[in-house]
């Protein structure tokens, strides 16, 4: 059996579902974010191997039914409910007890699904920027030049040799203030003449502008790149980050091969990373220098599936579909 | 960077025509007219810098043509080493179902076989469904229909409907289906579109009473599309994977096509299916039908394989289509001739084009 673990609106699972059930795989279960989850038993003893079975949907399912697991997005979760407390603190208390005894069985359960024969990692879906900029770094692979300071000083000096953009150290967030979504994307800054008030500031990330002439966004699973170019240089409202979109005149995204040098890089740092698939976004400099800028587990596949007509999502399906009991089907139709 | 080389964006594709070509822009959905003598450069001429090729093509304004190119997004300018980094586009084309489309022609007595063909259609998994009526139906006749189309896994319901409703209904009957992408109202009294949630809706006067009206060839049906696109470029435009019940319960690839495979009555599409001239047509892409192949629309185009210039030539023109591709004018424009009058079909089913008096019209049309 195949087991995927997604998100109810996710569309990239849909499609490659859709490809299964094409090829006659229907030995699939799909488990979205907030199904109900129910432990029936979880076996470690002296005799046997490990073993669990669970309440999926009304749906029995144990380990040993499971040929291979693909983490797509989001979490196993548990509904706690806990008996009215007259003491508040007392119920705080409990509730997160309970929460961390559920996370342990919890990630017991995604690490035994992940011994399997599996694609995506669902303990690696947190990416820290800082992290991956100096792995990187140490992979070969360029980057921006970055500080992060509370200093106003600090930033202003290193504003002052380049141009500059700041965006969040972890992700994007929707924040609402006075109906409207506090924009927190990509955004170049410039020196402020008069320091802040207190001249205090939360510490923030800064990178150099890059000045550029294309961005990529790469999709790799395991051993098989797909690239994207994106000219948004023309293009004043997303000249610093593609994401903010212009509709009336969409930025091109067009079919690019990763020279094999920078691909073999990508490797090397998703090897160190311990990924076998994420989303990397690149920018090539007037210059044709190649930066990394930042990985994400689990990205948006379909923007650069359509553009570039690449069906990526059919190719996931055969990839997973070789691995699992359904190989010798697939092969004939496999091109 | 010198960026004194140039790059067509892999989305936009040149197809050449007999007069003119165009450019056929894939993530904008939208289409250029360009003359032939550029659309040759660009097919024929891909790696070669914009200087020399304002050296060899010295009659023609390639230093205008490269502007315009650029100012529109159509190329880029680069450098000769960054060429091998954009390939083409793969024009590949797939669906995870063996059908997409199944088109259901209502009249009164077939919606008693509704149950039927809700589950069979269902069970081959045929993920759009248009259903389309060609006189007036209820209010409650209606929603009886959609809700059975509703509840199956039918996943996108198109409807083409004789116009007795109000607005409120029309409206109510989308929020409550979400399924429904598209509602033509035809026999309505004016023209129109509008947005309701997820589907769009047109109101139109033409009346459609019944499957007869369909195959018109109009430039305002012309999609410029990825999808559309690939799909053309191997198989036919209007009957790739579609199944269709005709008024009578008749399963046929298009109701207007004269091949019946059986009656929903007696035989399941299964069945009907399994016939093995239903996909016959299938195949029949736009760059091997008569006339079509030198069309610069032939991508984007609908086409039609009911209604045919040559009834009994499965390759030639489509009956209604008013284009002439080879003076490239529309009927109603200024010096319209039917393409009939330019040429004949010869006896193998080809059409044979009299080159010279074409080309004298042309200069006489369109100058030099």
């Amino acid at each position: 059996m195949l087991l995927v673990l997604s998100q109810s609106n996710d569309l990239t699972t849909d499609k490659v579902l859709e490809w299964f059930l094409y090829y006659n795989y229907n030995n699939v279960l799909r488990i979205n974010e907030k199904d109900f989850i129910n432990i029936k038993e979880i076996h470690i003893n002296n005799y046997n191997e490990v073993d669990f079975t669970l309440f999926i949907k009304n749906k029995r399912i144990s380990l040993s039914q499971v040929n291979f697991f693909w983490y797509r997005r989001g979490h196993l979760h548990k509904k706690i409910k806990l008996a009215n407390f007259s003491d508040n603190e007392t119920q705080i208390q409990l509730k997160l007890f309970l929460d961390a005894e559920w996370s342990i069985c919890r990630d017991f359960i995604l690490n035994r699904l992940h011994d399997k024969n599996s694609l995506g990692n669902c303990f690696k879906t947190k990416v820290n920027k800082l992290e991956n900029l100096e792995r990187a770094k140490k992979s070969g692979l360029k980057i921006p030049n970055s500080i992060v300071s509370e200093n106003y000083r600090m930033i202003n000096k290193f504003l002052s040799c380049q141009a500059c953009i700041t965006k969040p150290i972890s992700e994007v967030v929707n924040v609402m203030e006075f109906n409207r979504y506090i924009d927190l994307s990509t955004k170049e800054v410039r020196i402020e003449k008069k320091p802040l008030s207190n001249g205090l500031i939360f510490p923030s990330l800064l990178q150099n502008n890059i000045d550029k002439w294309i961005e990529l966004r790469v999709f790799v699973v395991y051993d098989q790149i797909y690239a994207m170019a994106m000219f948004s240089q023309n293009n004043k409202k997303t000249k610093s980050d593609y994401r903010n979109y212009d509709n009336e005149k969409m930025n091109r995204g067009v079919p690019f091969i990763l020279p094999e040098k920078i691909g073999n890089k990508l490797f090397q740092f998703m090897r160190e990373s311990g990924l076998d698939t994420g989303s990397f976004d690149f920018i090539v400099t007037n210059q044709r220098e190649y930066i990394f800028l930042e990985v994400n587990p689990a990205g948006n596949i379909e923007m650069l599936s359509e553009s570039c007509n690449y069906y990526v999502e059919k190719k996931i399906a055969e990839i997973i579909l070789k691995d699992t009991e359904h190989g010798q089907f697939i092969k004939e139709d496999y091109k | 960077m010198n960026q004194d080389y140039y790059k067509l964006f892999a989305c936009c594709v040149p197809v050449r025509g007999y007069l003119r070509s165009a450019v056929c822009d894939l993530q904008r959905k939208d289409y250029w007219l360009i003359p032939n003598d550029l659309c040759d450069i660009l097919l024929k001429d891909k790696d070669e810098s914009v200087n020399n090729l304002i050296e060899k093509h010295k009659g023609i304004d390639v230093k205008g043509y490269f502007e315009y190119l650029f100012e529109n997004e159509i190329c880029f300018p680069c450098d000769q080493e960054d060429l091998e980094l954009f390939p083409e586009l793969d024009k590949q084309w797939h669906i995870p179902f063996e059908f997409e489309t199944c088109i259901v022609d209502f009249a009164a007595d077939l919606i008693k076989e509704l149950p039927k063909i809700v589950d069979e259609i269902s069970d081959f998994a045929i993920p759009n469904v248009q259903l389309r009526f060609y006189s007036e139906i209820s209010q409650k006749e209606l929603k009886q229909v959609i809700n059975a189309f509703f509840n199956s896994k039918i996943k996108f319901i198109e409807l083409i409907v004789p116009n007795i409703f109000c607005e409120e209904f029309i409206d109510d009957l989308v929020l409550e289906t979400s399924k429904i992408r598209l509602i033509v109202l035809t026999s309505s009294q004016n023209r129109g579109r509008r947005d309701v949630e997820q589907a769009t809706v047109y109101h139109t006067e033409q009346v459609v009473d019944t499957h007869n009206h369909c195959g018109i060839i109009q430039e305002e049906q012309f999609v410029c599309e990825m999808r559309t696109f690939c799909e053309s470029t191997k198989f036919n435009s209007c009957l790739n994977c579609k199944v269709s019940i005709d008024v009578d319960g008749n399963i046929r690839n298009c109701p207007s096509m004269k091949e019946s495979f059986g009656n929903i009555r007696n035989t399941t599409i299964d069945e009907a299916l399994s016939h093995p001239d239903f996909k016959k047509y299938w195949s029949i892409s736009k760059d091997t039908i008569e006339v079509c192949k030198d069309c610069e629309y032939r991508h984007m185009c609908t086409d039609c394989r009911a209604y045919l210039k040559q009834p009994g030539n499965i390759y030639s023109q489509p009956a209604k289509c008013f284009y002439n591709p080879y003076i490239a004018k529309w009927k109603g424009d200024d010096g319209y001739i039917p393409v009939e009058e330019y040429g004949l079909y010869n006896e193998e089913g080809k059409f044979v084009l009299d080159k010279l008096k074409v080309d004298s019209l042309n200069l006489e049309l369109w100058g030099a």
